[in-house]
This record gives structure tokens, C-alpha cells and sequence, in this order.
């Protein structure tokens, strides 16, 4: 029988006879990580629906910190027999996370925009045609630069920004 | 006239949103300080926004990137009954409750920002040899 390297012992799937070793700790601690993943994406989903925005940024900042459970980072090996899942070689980076967090917030955003239409909240006189085109473009453009630019200091220009009209608004 | 500046504050929200620096409240700030909307209505058309530029920045993210879709599935799964309950809160709370709450997150997105980019510079001082 095949014995699992340390690495793949810690990413083990669930129920995977194999891994038995140290079985029900690492199951409680995969129980944990599902409980506070979902918690995680439920707040989310809440805060973009409550603010209408936002939901993707608190993914993103979470997600370094987030213990995740072994299972939700098994990607299908290509080639392997009979669809053998393996863990991924590691958990998403920055600039990966933000990504999921767009595949995630898009779904969700979209609920909310129709929950916000059908109660008679979106404004009068703002048609798609105005921002159709610059978010479009927009979105294509800041995505293709994110690979070139390191907008370290436009960061902190628009965090000061941000956090000054913040505490203005809560003021 | 006002819908060119409109459109203008969209493109570059929508390209601050693509790079990453952080598009939440952005545009909703515009809205509501320069075309005087209310918080939910500025909320709402955010919304549309948001599914707009980054429908189109998530195209070349999914070519580009790594994307753990069992994650991105599970926490959509979870997400969409809390925006299901956000959206029921919008209409039975105070706007001027949700307009505080809206303040408070951009005054926490703010300092994270401000925080991370003062990081990040001492973080390259640090690397920086020493010159003498």
C-alpha cells in the first residue's frame, strides 16, 4: 500500500483510508475550516447585499489568514487514473485571491443588483449605455495592467481618500 | 454634460477596480457626493457597476490566473443566502443607519490600504542595501 508523504498526509482527502493516522483531529480542524470558510463567504455575500460593495474585498483580506479545508484545495490531476483529486501545489496568492474573489462577488452581485431593481431602488434617468462602455473598457484596462504596475502609491493615495470619506460619513 | 463626467468617473473607477486598488465605495462616493444620490439608490447603480467592469476583468483573470473554483463554489453557495439577507436589511433599516455602516467599512478598507502601503514601502527600505 502506498504511504503518504508528510505533504500530502497534511492535504489528505477526508475519508481517504490511507491518511488514517491523526484522523479525527485533522477532521475536527477541516470541520472548523468549513465552519469559518462558510462563515467567511456568508458574511460576504451580506455586506455586498447590506453596502453594495465590499463583500470581495473582505474575502481577499481574510483569505491569507483563512484555515481552509483540505478538500476545498484538491484540483483534478490531468492524466491521473480515474479522476484521481490531488492538492493543489498552494494556496492562491494575492493577485489569485483577488481573481476568486471576482468569480465569487459577480454571482452575488448580481442577485443583489436584481433584489435592489425589484424593490424600485435603482435611480431614474441612469441608463446601461452610461456605464456599459467605461466599465467595460475600464475593468479590461486596470486588469491588464495589474501584471505591469506595482500602484503602491496610488494605493495609499486612495486608501487616505477613502478612509478620510469614511470617517466623514460616519461622523 | 453630466453624464460624460458620469462616464468618466465610471472608466476610472472601473481601471482603480481592475488594478486592485479598491473600488469599493469609490464609485458610491462619487455618487453620492458629486451627483447627490441617496446611499441606496448610489448602492444600487454600484451594483450594476461592479457587475459591468468586473464581468470584463474577469475574463482575462480566468485566463491568466489560478482559480480554486471547489473554493470560489463553496463560498458563492454561502454568500448568496447573506446577500439575499443584506438586500431584506436595505429596505427595512434606516438610510441613515446604512449610510454610517457604509462609512464605518470605507473608513476600514481605508486604513488597511493605508496600512499595507506603509508595509510595503518599509518592507522595501528593508531591502534596500546599505549605502555608506
Amino acid at each position: 500500500m502506498k504511504r503518504f508523504s508528510d505533504r500530502e498526509r497534511v492535504f489528505a482527502a477526508p475519508g481517504d483510508r490511507r491518511a488514517s493516522s491523526g484522523g479525527r483531529i485533522r477532521g475536527r480542524r477541516d470541520a472548523a475550516a468549513w465552519l469559518l470558510c462558510g462563515l467567511t463567504g456568508w458574511c460576504a455575500g451580506l455586506t455586498n447585499g447590506l453596502l453594495g460593495a465590499a463583500g470581495g474585498i473582505l474575502l481577499v483580506t481574510v483569505l491569507p489568514y483563512l484555515p481552509l479545508p483540505a478538500s476545498l484545495l484538491l484540483t483534478k490531476e490531468s492524466g491521473a487514473a480515474g479522476g484521481i483529486l490531488r492538492p493543489s501545489t498552494a494556496r492562491p496568492d494575492r493577485r489569485d485571491g483577488f481573481a476568486l474573489a471576482l468569480t465569487v462577488m459577480l454571482p452575488v452581485s448580481a442577485l443583489s443588483f436584481w433584489r435592489y431593481a425589484s424593490a424600485g431602488l435603482l435611480p431614474e434617468g441612469y441608463t446601461l449605455w452610461t456605464l456599459i462602455l467605461p466599465a467595460a473598457l475600464g475593468g479590461l484596462l486596470g486588469a491588464t495592467l495589474l501584471d505591469r504596475l506595482s500602484p503602491q502609491r496610488l494605493r495609499l493615495i486612495f486608501s487616505v481618500l477613502i478612509l478620510v470619506s469614511g470617517l466623514r460619513m460616519v461622523a | 454634460m453630466g453624464h460624460i463626467l458620469m462616464m468618466l468617473a465610471a472608466f476610472l473607477c472601473a481601471v482603480l477596480s481592475g488594478l486592485g486598488v479598491g473600488s469599493a465605495g469609490l464609485f458610491v462616493l462619487y455618487l453620492t457626493q458629486v451627483e447627490r444620490m441617496d446611499q441606496t439608490a448610489a448602492q444600487a447603480l454600484n451594483l450594476l457597476f461592479f457587475l459591468l467592469s468586473a464581468g470584463s476583468s474577469l475574463l482575462l483573470h480566468v485566463r491568466r490566473r489560478r482559480i480554486v473554483w471547489r473554493l470560489s463554489g463553496f463560498w458563492l453557495l454561502c454568500a448568496l443566502p447573506g446577500a439575499w439577507l443584506g438586500t431584506y436589511l436595505v429596505r427595512v433599516l434606516d438610510a441613515a443607519l446604512i449610510r454610517r455602516l457604509f462609512g464605518a467599512m470605507l473608513s476600514l478598507v481605508g486604513l488597511k490600504g493605508v496600512v499595507q502601503a506603509v508595509q510595503a514601502k518599509r518592507g522595501r527600505a528593508d531591502a534596500q542595501p546599505s549605502r555608506r
